[in-house]
């Protein structure tokens, strides 16, 4: 007797062998007589396994789709996919139009900071497109991740302070304030942008965009201020609050927003 | 689609048969799961539409995950973890368990009358809605589905030793509960 038949028949009545069964069976021992329970195996109206399979050709069809395909591949490739994106941007940042000052900042003053950013940028990666086959994360591990990015955002506009004084550092005051902030903010934000889609691109599952994860998000941004740390030498205050703290700010924005408005359709059709 | 063709196959044999092109495995897999998936969705405090919902995106989703499945594993765990975290992410920002079911119940003579075909199993799931959500996990798993403690700690997570403790404490915590009179438990419909 397996153990589905021994609860079938447990939860039925009497049943000597059934009996027998669970005091033999750690899993059948809490439907044993001496311990029993209501009846739990209601019948539910469930519908039969046809009715539940409409749909699902053509939404195993869709994964064919060249859209979908990075999401199929194999979680160590989807990890090497993901390092590779965010590598490539920032190394091609790093060769090819490098801050001019770049040589001269100290280790710990620059390096230290934007390699913690870094760090988190990989827990973010690493949590976003977790197997789904292993428990998911909290929603607040995934919320702390995207704080923590756009803390470090923020954190940056006071990191300058300690660096090295090259003439390049010296632009994007007075007039020159708004076009240059606004130049880094299109930059940055482009960069995010990248970041967020290609990890969008590997993330599995069926997900409206409002209910990506926010570690969707932290990448997206941390990847942004990586990128302007490595290409952009100005270390005004106001230009980097303006120009590059506000990248993080208005992606949180648009996902509050964007959450805000599903929540709202949601309680609506409820 | 008959309800299990070959019954003999393991689920692994099945998926490793999927993985190996044949397609219908992985319907005939379907066929033996989704109506349990389902059954547990409801009985989590979901509505139908939720319910089947989660059936067809646990099934595709394992689909996604097919590249990362390797012999030697088992084709069970994955899927109740899926659908657990599904059922998870579509609870919340919702009304709780506690509250859909007393709603159902207020509505079951019009809108869900097959819903709760009894005021004993109405007893039992509202009782069962109010463990926290850990316990909740492991009575269904081990209760209802039957997987061993060592499947369910790879579902949730945990150590066994720690889905024992859990399991033991929501046992005791449900015959509390179903031994206090109606009205505690939140009131036989």
């Amino acid at each position: 007797m397996n153990c589905s038949e021994a609860r079938e028949r447990l939860l039925n009545g009497d049943d000597e062998e059934a009996w027998w069964h669970a005091r033999h069976c750690a899993a059948c021992a809490e439907l044993s007589p001496e311990r029993t329970l209501p009846p739990a195996m209601e019948v539910l109206d469930a519908p039969d396994a046809v009715a539940l399979w409409q749909g699902m050709p053509e939404a195993l069809a869709s994964e064919t789709h060249w859209r979908h395909r990075a999401r199929n591949l194999s979680t160590p490739f989807r990890y090497t996919l993901a390092a590779l994106g965010v590598l490539v941007p920032l190394l091609t940042v790093g060769f090819m139009s490098a801050r001019a000052d770049l040589a001269m900042l100290g280790p710990l003053p620059f390096w230290l900071p934007w390699t913690i950013a870094a760090c988190v940028m990989t827990v973010a990666g690493w949590a976003c497109l977790r197997p789904v086959q292993k428990r998911a994360l909290s929603p607040r591990f995934h919320d702390s991740l995207c704080f923590i990015a756009v803390l470090l955002g923020g954190f940056g506009i006071v990191l300058p302070e300690f660096q090295h004084a090259h003439p390049a550092s010296l632009h994007g005051v007075g007039a020159d304030l708004l076009p240059r902030a606004l130049g880094c903010f299109v930059w940055g934000s482009a960069s995010a942008v990248i970041g967020m889609a290609g990890a969008f691109a590997l993330l599995r599952g069926r997900r409206a965009l409002a209910s990506v994860p926010s570690s969707v998000w932290a990448v997206g941004i941390l990847l942004a201020q990586l990128m302007l740390a490595l290409h952009c030498p100005l270390v005004g205050h106001p230009h980097l609050a303006l120009g590059h703290a506000t990248i993080g700010v208005a992606a949180v924005a648009a996902v509050a927003i964007a959450r805000g408005w599903t929540h709202v359709r949601q309680a609506g059709g409820h | 689609m008959h309800d299990d063709e070959n019954p003999e196959s393991t689920d692994e044999a099945l998926f490793a048969a999927y993985l190996g092109g044949d397609s219908q495995a992985f319907r005939q897999l379907f066929s033996r799961y989704a109506r349990r998936i389902f059954s547990v969705m409801v009985r989590r405090g979901l509505g139908h539409t939720d319910a089947h919902d989660i059936v067809q995106q646990t099934f595709l989703l394992l689909h996604q995950a097919r590249k990362d499945f390797t012999p030697g594993l088992r084709v069970r765990p994955w899927l109740w973890t899926i659908a657990f975290n599904l059922s998870r992410a579509t609870q919340r920002g919702r009304e709780r368990a506690k509250d859909r079911l007393e709603r159902l119940a207020q509505e079951r003579d019009t809108d869900a009358p097959s819903l709760l075909p009894h005021e004993e199993a109405y007893g039992v799931r509202l009782a069962i809605s109010e463990l926290s959500a850990h316990q909740q996990e492991v009575v269904m798993l081990h209760w209802y589905e039957g997987l061993t403690f060592s499947e369910i700690a790879s579902v949730v997570q945990a150590s066994e030793s720690a889905v024992k403790v859990r399991a033991h404490r929501a046992y005791q915590r449900l015959r509390e509960l179903l031994d206090e009179p109606p009205s505690r438990t939140g009131g036989s419909p």
